[in-house]
Formats: C-alpha cells, structure tokens, sequence
C-alpha cells in the first residue's frame, strides 16, 4: 500500500510516531484530500484506520491515541528493556 | 464542550476534595453481521466527529464496518465512567452522521494507568540462541542440546528457519532456576 510521509500538517510528537511505524511496522499513512484529518492506517488492515489531530492537543490526546494505536497491533515506544 | 471545567478541577484540587478522576473511554462499534463489511463509515463524518470530541481528548477510527472513538472523562468511578463515556460518544456521533451501529466494547481505564501502559515497551523482548547461551553461561551447541532434552527449557515464542527466539524473561528464570544449589546433577545446567 502506498503512503504518504507526514509532514507539518499534524503535531512533531504525533509525526515522530507515524514515522516510525510506516518504516518499520509497514503501517500507511494518508494526508487529507481537502479540509480533513490525516489517517494513519494500520499494517493489519482489518483494524480501523485511526485519525491524526492535525494541531498541538493534550497529553490525554496523545495518550488516547497511542493507547489505540496499541490496541491495533502497533508498537511504541519501540525500544526494548 | 467538558462537563467538568479545567477551572473547577483547579478548585477541587486546591481544597483537596476532588473524588473524580480521569478515565480513558474506549468504545467500539459494529455493523450488524448483515450489512458488514459492506457499509462504510463516511470519512467526512468521522472527521466531524474528531471535531466535536476534541474537547474531551478524542480519537476517531472508521472503516467498512466498524467504527471507534477514545475520548477522556472525568468521573467518580470506572463503572461511572463506561456510561458517561459511552454516552458522550454516541450523542457526539449521532450528531456527526456516524452510522448507528451497536456497540460491541465499550472500557473504561484510569488515565495513570494508560499512560503507565503507553510508557512500558510494547515489543516482548525476545533472544536468539547465541544469547540464550550467553545467558546460561553455555556454548550455542549445548543450548541447542538444552532446548531439545531439557523439558523446563521454556519453548520459543517464535519457531523461524533462520532459528528460535525465545522471551528473555523466560530463559532468565530458567537459568536462575537452575543454577540453584542442591539440584539433582541430571537436572543441572552443565556448561558443554
């Protein structure tokens, strides 16, 4: 599946993520054709393809989407202990 | 809009007397079996049901046939929070133009501990045999020998023809185990 790169259209914190997981978990991720929200679609493409906020939010934002990013078979932070 | 103002959690919390706490909600809904996969989530309503939960710290997922939405609530317990949650987000996507579907899912988990589950790797941490023996202190051939005879020797997470990996936390425990004192010598890791 083709993908875009993000780009400054969502937040760093967000882009840092999204990187990650086109390069080295085979997830896509899609800019908005129009006024939307960028998508970022899972490797397991069964599973939902989550929306990127496209400005700074809250640290709860951020949590809830990393928490649904996990929940679909993604993987941060990547490191191992 | 919050139901609880950042103002009035100010409050509350100089006077010591906030019993709420933040939850994440998680629902998830499902086309009925009839119509999956068939019927798509309209992007553009997902997208306006971004919008309307912003306020309350959402994320939207759609598809063919399933739709989600993650938002924060602040409530006094979790059982409260699964139907303060679950409400917001249908009123929400009723309004946005989100198919009703029912729903299949719905959680509710103290914010502290998504953040705790967010920060911890989500990789398992796994080990080749050279580090397997490594960690027995053995040389590869008598891992291999180990792994095939020894039946405590826990069994790989993943069986690949370049070879087995293993959880390192298992092979760790089976060394600390077996590496006690007063073992039977048959049972003992002898290093090859």
């Amino acid at each position: 599946m083709e993908t875009d790169r993000p780009g400054r259209e969502v937040p760093k914190e967000y882009r840092e993520v999204i990187t990650y997981l086109i390069e080295s978990e085979g997830w896509a991720y899609k800019r908005p054709r129009g006024g939307g929200y960028p998508k970022l679609v899972p490797a397991n493409r069964s599973q939902s393809p989550i929306k990127v906020p496209k400005t700074p939010s809250s640290q709860r934002t951020l949590s809830n989407w990393l928490a649904d990013i996990r929940r679909k078979g993604g993987h941060w932070p990547p490191e191992r202990k | 809009m919050r139901t609880v103002s950042g103002a009035q959690q100010e409050q509350e919390e100089r006077e010591g007397v906030s019993v709420m706490d933040w939850f994440s909600v998680h629902l998830e809904t499902r086309a009925p079996t009839a119509q999956a996969p068939r019927v798509l989530a309209e992007d553009a309503a997902a997208d306006r049901l971004m919008d309307l939960l912003a306020g309350y710290d959402g994320i939207v997922s759609a598809d063919a046939g399933s739709w989600d939405a993650t938002i924060s609530v602040r409530a006094p317990t979790t059982s409260e929070a699964v139907l303060k949650g679950a409400e917001i987000i249908e009123s929400e996507a009723s309004k946005a133009g989100m198919p009703r579907w029912p729903a299949v899912r719905v959680e509710a988990v103290l914010q502290d501990i998504v953040d705790e589950e967010n920060a911890r790797p989500a990789l398992p941490d796994i080990v080749s045999a050279p580090e397997a023996a490594e960690i027995l202190g053995v040389s590869p051939q008598r891992l291999h020998q180990i792994a095939t005879d020894n039946e405590a020797f826990p069994e790989p997470v993943y069986e690949l023809r370049a070879g087995n990996l293993w959880l390192r936390a298992a092979v760790e425990a089976f060394a600390s185990r077996e590496r006690k004192p007063g073992r039977p010598r048959s049972a003992q890791v002898a290093a090859g």
